[in-house]
């Protein structure tokens, strides 16, 4: 749609005509000069094109979090029909449900909110939905919400003005009744080992009452008790005392009567247990002969047989960790997302030694560790000897529609992880992929992949989520009848399903047992916790199915699980017979003297020596494969021993004399140097602020002169970041971190070539539950900034004025005019014509050449009309007629005048 | 001038310049007119009769008014917006207070001028602000007057070291507002700016060589000191350095370093001197290249030992292991008195004690392991070794704190009586393992040092600049001088008393002084010695981003009033070209 913003010049059109009809010397008729003043006048009267409709598109932003879900429960319903109710034709909402994550309800079929309710991203939403708006209509957001992001609203107003998009919100009932909460939780950063400390615990409430208080270390209760709440403040203490050295967890919670909101009635502090240099060994035995063997050598090993249990606290004073054949699915990923942390910057040290449960064998395959072993582990094609048939079934239920951390939905990063799955098998497998719903729909068939892996993984990559829950059976049946008629060695299924979403068990029992009865396994990646409602289910199939099953409720982790799994089955060997044993000279960078090793293994895993790795010894096969292995990652060392210390394909290693000698000296070179004395860390946690304070005596001077210290910081399984340290004085650097509320993190001090760890630390209460009046007016000033407010009346709404949002069309005018202008200037120069009916009354017998006018020659006349002169007679030359005579005339005056 | 165009493609428009004067020089067509007379040739011009295209170019009314019409075009094509009379914009300029700004202090009200520039015509009224990333400074500068910004950074230094620019660019950021700018001048690309802050980079990446650090050892009356000179070069270095005595050169050293290499050097107070300075010739950052050096004097504590019997060892075993610790002689006043007391039964005084209890104390019942409350004095000690009976210590009052508990009952507790304080030990040091628990022998050492601290003593030592001094200062007295040695002469000033707390070393090298009244406290010596603000090999030079200044130019400009009038008289120059048309002939 056009407009003219002043028609007034118009009136030109007119003037313009009359002036044409009584100059006609100006020509004005001339097409081009037509042209060059109808723009001329348009543009004077600043034409301009709309660029944005007539209708509004309301984008209603609802807050799911916990600390607002009972109360958003009872008032949505009355809310979003007073919405709908009052909207016009050519009026549009759009529903946003968010918390921890953004859910776009018009990509899934259920009310229940499906993600994570324990932070209320607010920001995150308003840029979810500035995200997913076009430019070719109003807009304006609505937050419907208690008013207590978890995250701050920082620069929000500047993206909704340049957008223009005004945001207004309706706030639920604050409620107002009795409450009780804990306001903050004071534990020793650190104790020694069995030593008795003390912890307090402040309280507050709107009433005076009594609350009770639990106390729980590493989810076990160590301690209970009441708590009076008077004036609205209460306090309690407690000691504990702890044997084993390590990072502790404590969970403190109370309870009351008169208790509106029970969100805020936990927190959690770390302790570190400090005890001497230890050797954390995760083994995959019940009776593991390395523990037994390191004991005797002097080492105090902290023996971990049940991995599930492991978190990364139990880093914490820990100088080598030892992964003795367990496989990567059962290390929770909170635990393994640390450790290249712990290895680089806290300079720790990690073995990974055994037999079919670790390597490739054991997923290991581009894990979080996978780049700081000294092996590679991705089996060549060339060395492969037993084709796959592998199907993938797919949960595209609506759930998976769900906005993740970058802009993703959780089925982009499962599709990613099939996709990847598929470009890691090899060129004799096949491969089927199904999308499941309610329904199975094929999207791969069984189709070899040779020279396919890359077509085969982009038509992977585009399955969209649908709706409905994932109906496990129709999937697993589907894929089946696919896999039963592929005729290769091996076939495996991985079920890919939400945990807390995946429906008809139907007779998956006798399903699964006719599969299994034809040498086929399946393996489940669970999307969630073992504590999902679902859970159990899924992890029956895996068991039946003989295959691996992995929760991880963090959707990023999908890519690398699915390519853990594909290497798992399909480029991962564990070669099963005995091999001999050659030593590689690179024994001697560890010890002083040459290693005496074993005549043959009975059993190894195929991998590969990276560059800049040392090799210890090799198998004696045709592989030439790494049997010991290591290297240096950053501060710490690492050690790959790929065949078994214990259990099957052992034997031989078990019965080595040199075996308590190679283990004596791998650990003391995996736990390294000491710490010289006269440094120390001193951290300090108040709320979210984390200070840390470095203090050296003048033995280190000189390091520090060398290389200013360093201090690294990583949460979770992010990149680590690096801060800045203040020189306070000779000896004394300092830095004061603002960690994220409720995140844990850990960190490292480095100074030379030493390093101080710290951590794990835990920042503060539930910020979900902490009600900072800050945030409420920081969303009524947010509103206010841009143009929007509370809206109490949700109906008037769509009163809202729409976005006026016009174009300028003048710039291409004036473009046009100059093409013009030029364009005619060069017509009425060169009295150039168009080609097509130009011609021009011409003298019969004049043709027109360049510059001059020269007779024609003689052209062939109908010989009906004309007869042709008899050619005996010669023509006589044509007399000059008047015009010509003219131009004769003309030349000569003109010839006078030069 | 107070234009700016908001299409700066228009002027591509003028092309047309150069394609009308082609046209211009292509001979005109002759039309043919039958005419009776020969009167009009005097106006026809040269006509394409003989094959030549080109002619020479010939003015006429027509070119010059098309090329009046092709200049009106590309004005309007330009989009001229005119700066707004009531536009303002407030301008916040942060000034990296890191040292290593110092290597660019010459140049810097240049590059500073020259950027500043362009975004002072983006507006018709500009408010700078001037600001250190030094969150201790206020601001430099405030008003509307670029030079008065630009003279305020003639007579800036930079005066701290490695530190966080966040916080000042978050203030900044709020200063200026949503649509002001924030400009950050560094000499490095800072890691994650926030939002909306534009960084202008002066640094210049520079070889140059520094003392990297001091180290003073040994007994009082020997003492040695070692130096740390390091090469921040790639390439490598050849200097001298000399040990200069009352501001003569005493002696002159010769050193080559490689790239990067940092050498120590070492030696021997001279003779009957309590401070001396180390000198290298000025470089590029002529902070680290002046060492002070001084003989440290800590301040000493007079203490009266009257321990009770069986603890005397142990008291003397502590007292002499502490540094600068003097026993106290007849008509002495201790600072701390050791005392064997009687729980329930002490004696109030204002001396500093270290209680401890009689060996006939009644014992009081306790179970469990000592527990320590969370305390300055107590933090980070582990007291599960600690095996001890509890005396009967009475009842906790207001002025006390108990530290470390076992069971019920109080094991230490930290009483304190007007501005003294008493460290009251609840168990019979001689009947326990405490001598042999290093949390115990720390605590006492952590309180002895506490005492210290805030004993009123003069006192010498070696600081680094801008060091914060925890000196002890008497609040009813005068103010606080602060007199650095300059090579202009003292340099004094001053705190008023009550901000005795914020007393600091000076900004540079050198020695000085901090004095109240006729009483001088403190004789210091500040080095400079971050070494990450020494080396400049990584420092970087670059520009405001192009988007920056015209975003400001459109944010306060309006469009130009007059274009409807150049859009009409365009018209009117077209239509008077055509109406003077081409020759007839």
């Amino acid at each position: 749609m056009m407009r003219l913003v002043i028609p007034a010049w118009l009136a030109l059109i007119p003037i313009l005509i009359l002036v044409g009809w009584m100059w006609p010397r100006l020509r004005c008729l001339r097409p081009l000069r037509v042209l060059i003043l109808a723009l001329g006048v348009m543009a004077l009267a600043r034409p301009e094109f709309r660029t944005v409709g007539e209708g509004l598109d309301l984008w209603v932003l609802v807050d799911r979090s916990a600390s607002a879900a009972d109360r958003m429960d009872i008032r949505l319903p009355e809310w979003e029909a007073v919405l709908e109710r009052s909207k016009e034709p050519g009026n549009h909402i759009r529903y946003l449900d968010y918390a921890d994550v953004v859910l776009d309800r018009t990509q899934q079929d259920r009310a229940v909110f499906a993600g994570s309710r324990q932070q209320t991203h607010t920001a995150l939403a308003v840029h979810h939905a500035l995200a997913n708006m076009e430019n070719d209509r109003t807009h304006r957001i609505l937050v419907l919400t208690d008013g207590f992001s978890t995250e701050p609203l920082t620069h929000l107003a500047e993206r909704l003005a340049d957008q223009q998009v005004p945001l207004d919100y309706r706030l639920l009932d604050s409620g107002g009744e009795a409450d009780v909460r804990i306001d903050r939780m004071d534990a020793p950063d650190r104790v020694q080992a069995a030593e008795p400390f003390l912890v307090e615990v402040t309280v507050g409430g709107t009433v005076d009452q009594v609350a009770d208080w639990h106390v729980s270390r590493d989810g076990t209760p160590v301690g209970e008790g009441e708590v009076h709440i008077e004036g609205g403040r209460g306090r309690f203490r407690f000691t504990d005392r702890v044997v084993s050295p390590g990072g502790r967890r404590y969970h403190v919670s109370i309870s009351a009567a008169d208790n509106a909101l029970p969100g805020n009635d936990r927190a959690e502090a770390w302790v570190e247990v400090v005890g001497g240099p230890r050797i954390l060994l995760v083994t995959g035995y019940r009776q593991d002969p390395v523990a037994d063997m390191l004991r005797r050598q002097g080492f105090e090993v902290d023996v971990e047989p049940e991995p599930a249990r492991l978190h990364p606290g139990r880093l914490s004073g820990a100088r080598a960790v030892f992964l003795n054949n367990v496989p990567a699915y059962r290390l929770p990923s909170t635990f393994l997302a640390q450790l290249p942390f712990y290895v680089r910057s806290q300079a720790g040290g990690l073995a990974m030694a055994g037999g079919q449960f670790s390597f490739g064998s054991g997923g290991y395959f581009e894990s979080a560790i996978d780049e700081v072993l000294p092996v590679s582990m991705d089996l060549r094609e060339e060395h492969r000897k037993l084709s796959v048939a592998m199907g993938i079934v797919m949960d595209r239920s609506g759930s998976m529609g769900m906005a993740v951390a970058g802009g993703r939905t959780k089925m982009d990063l499962a599709n990613e992880g099939a996709g990847r799955a598929i470009e890691l098998l090899g060129g004799q497998d096949l491969v089927s992929v199904f999308a499941v719903d309610s329904k199975a729909h094929t999207v791969v068939p069984l189709t070899p992949v040779a020279g396919r892996q890359s077509a085969l993984a982009d038509t992977v990559r585009r399955i969209g989520s649908g709706g409905g829950g994932i109906y496990v059976y129709n999937g697993l049946k589907a894929v089946w009848e696919e896999l039963s008629r592929a005729t290769v060695g091996q076939r495996h299924i991985i079920l890919f399903a939400d945990a807390a979403d995946a429906e008809q068990p139907d007779d998956y029992k006798a399903l699964i047992g006719d599969m299994v009865e034809q040498d086929t396994t399946i393996s489940v990646i669970g999307l969630g916790t073992d504590q999902d409602s679902d859970a159990a289910f899924l992890s029956d199939i895996a068991a039946r199915g003989g295959g691996r099953i992995f929760f991880n409720a963090n959707p990023a982790d999908l890519p690398s699980l699915f390519a853990q799994e594909a290497v798992a089955v399909a480029r991962s060997a564990f070669i099963e017979d005995p091999v001999p044993v050659e030593d590689a000279g690179g024994w001697l960078e560890l010890a002083a003297t040459p290693m005496a090793w074993m005549t043959s293994v009975d059993g190894y895993n195929l991998s590969y020596l990276r560059p800049e790795a040392t090799a210890a010894c090799l198998s004696g096969d045709d592989y030439q494969a790494p049997l010991v292995a290591f290297w240096r990652r950053g501060l710490g060392r690492t050690a790959a021993v790929s065949f078994p210390l214990g259990g099957e394909y052992s034997e031989a290693t078990r019965a080595w004399t040199g075996l308590g000698d190679f283990l004596q000296t791998l650990a003391r070179w995996l736990m390294g140097d000491d710490l010289p004395p006269g440094i120390g860390l001193r951290t300090r946690l108040e709320g979210t602020a984390l200070t840390l304070d470095l203090l050296y005596d003048n033995r280190w001077e000189e390091d520090v002169s060398r290389r200013p210290p360093g201090i690294l910081l990583a949460y979770g399984d992010r990149e680590p970041a690096s801060f800045v340290w203040e020189r306070l004085a000779p000896g004394h650097y300092h830095t004061a971190v603002s960690l994220d509320a409720r995140s844990t993190v850990r960190g490292a001090v480095q100074v030379g070539d030493a390093a101080l760890p710290f951590g794990p630390v835990t920042a503060g209460v539930d910020a979900e539950w902490t009600f900072d009046r800050a945030r409420l007016q920081e969303l009524r000033t947010l509103a206010e900034q841009t143009g929007g407010g509370e809206r109490l009346d949700l109906a008037t709404i769509w009163d809202a004025p729409r976005r006026p949002a016009y174009r300028d069309l003048r710039p291409w005018l004036y473009s046009s005019l100059l093409l013009l202008i030029l364009g005619e200037a060069l017509v009425s120069r060169t009295g150039w014509t168009w080609p097509v009916g130009r011609q021009m009354p011409r003298p019969p017998g004049i043709r027109r050449t360049r510059g001059r006018v020269q007779p024609s020659p003689p052209q062939p006349q109908d010989p009906k009309n004309h007869p042709a002169p008899p050619r005996s007679t010669p023509t006589p030359p044509p007399e000059p007629d008047e015009s010509q005579r003219r131009r004769e005339r003309f030349a000569r005056a003109k010839s006078r005048r030069h | 001038m107070n234009l700016v165009f908001g299409n700066p493609a228009g002027w591509w428009a003028l092309l047309g310049v150069p394609a009308i004067l082609l046209v211009h020089m292509l001979q005109i067509r002759a039309r043919e007119i039958p005419i009776s007379t020969l009167f009009l040739l005097d106006h026809v011009g040269p006509e394409s009769r003989e094959g030549r295209v080109f002619d020479r170019l010939r003015t006429s009314p027509q070119l010059w008014l098309q090329l009046l019409a092709v200049l009106l075009l590309t004005w309007l094509l330009l989009q001229p917006r005119w700066i707004r009379t009531d536009s303002f914009q407030r301008v916040v300029v942060v000034l990296d207070s890191s040292a290593s700004m110092a290597a660019v202090l010459n140049d810097l009200p240049n590059r500073v001028h020259d950027a500043l520039v362009p975004l002072g015509r983006t507006s018709a009224l500009t408010e700078w602000r001037l600001m250190e990333s030094d969150p201790s400074r206020g601001a430099r500068y405030a008003g509307t007057s670029l030079p008065g910004l630009i003279g305020r950074i003639k007579d800036w230094t930079p005066r701290l070291g490695a530190h966080a620019l966040n916080p000042a660019l978050g203030v900044a950021r709020s200063l200026a507002g949503p649509l002001g700018a924030v400009i950050l001048v560094t000499d490095h690309q800072p890691d994650n700016p926030p939002p909306g802050i534009a960084v202008l980079g002066v640094g210049v990446p520079r070889n140059q060589c520094g003392f990297a650090g001091l180290r003073v050892d040994g007994e009082p009356g020997g003492e040695t000191w070692a130096a740390a000179i390091r090469n921040y070069g790639d390439i490598p270095a050849e200097r001298s350095w000399d040990l200069v005595v009352d501001g003569q050169p005493a002696s002159r050293r010769e050193i080559r370093l490689a790239p990067g290499e940092t050498r120590v050097v070492t030696g021997a107070f001279p003779p009957g001197r309590d401070r001396f300075e180390l000198r290298m010739p000025p470089d590029a950052l002529p902070t680290d290249d002046r060492l002070p050096v001084l003989r440290p004097r800590p301040k000493r504590l007079l203490v009266a030992s009257q321990p009770p019997e069986g603890t005397e060892p142990f008291v003397d075993q502590l007292l002499g292991a502490m540094p600068a610790i003097d026993r106290v002689r007849a008509g002495q006043e201790p600072d701390l008195v050791v005392y064997g007391f009687t729980p329930g039964v002490l004696p109030e005084t204002a001396t500093h004690r270290i209680c401890l209890p009689r060996p006939d104390a009644d014992t009081a019942d306790a179970d469990g392991l000592p527990v320590a409350e969370s305390h300055t004095l107590t933090r980070d000690l582990s007291w599960g070794g600690l095996l001890c009976r509890p005396v009967r210590m009475g009842p906790l009052t207001d002025a006390d704190q108990a530290l470390v508990w076992q069971g019920s009952a109080p094991l230490i507790v930290l009483r304190r009586k007007g501005n003294s304080e008493q460290l009251l030990i609840g168990f019979d040091v001689a009947a326990s393992n405490a001598d042999r628990v290093p949390a115990f022998v720390i605590l006492l050492h952590r309180f002895v040092e506490r005492i210290r601290s805030a004993k009123a003593a003069p006192t010498a030592d070696n600081v680094d600049v801008n060091q914060s001094l925890a000196l002890p200062f008497d609040p009813a007295g005068e103010e606080i001088v602060v007199t650095a040695e300059t090579e202009t002469g003292p340099d004094p000033y001053a705190y008023p008393v009550h901000q005795g707390a914020l007393v600091r070393a000076p900004f540079f090298s050198g020695f000085f002084t901090v004095a109240q009244g006729e009483q001088t406290w403190f004789d210091g010596a500040a080095q400079f010695a971050d070494l990450r603000e020494a080396d400049l090999r990584h420092t970087e030079s670059f520009k405001l981003p192009d988007h920056h200044v015209r975003d400001l130019r459109l944010a306060n400009s309006r469009p130009d009033p007059w274009s409807p009038v150049w859009g009409a008289l365009l018209m009117l120059v077209v239509l008077s070209a055509w109406a003077v048309g081409e020759p007839v002939s």
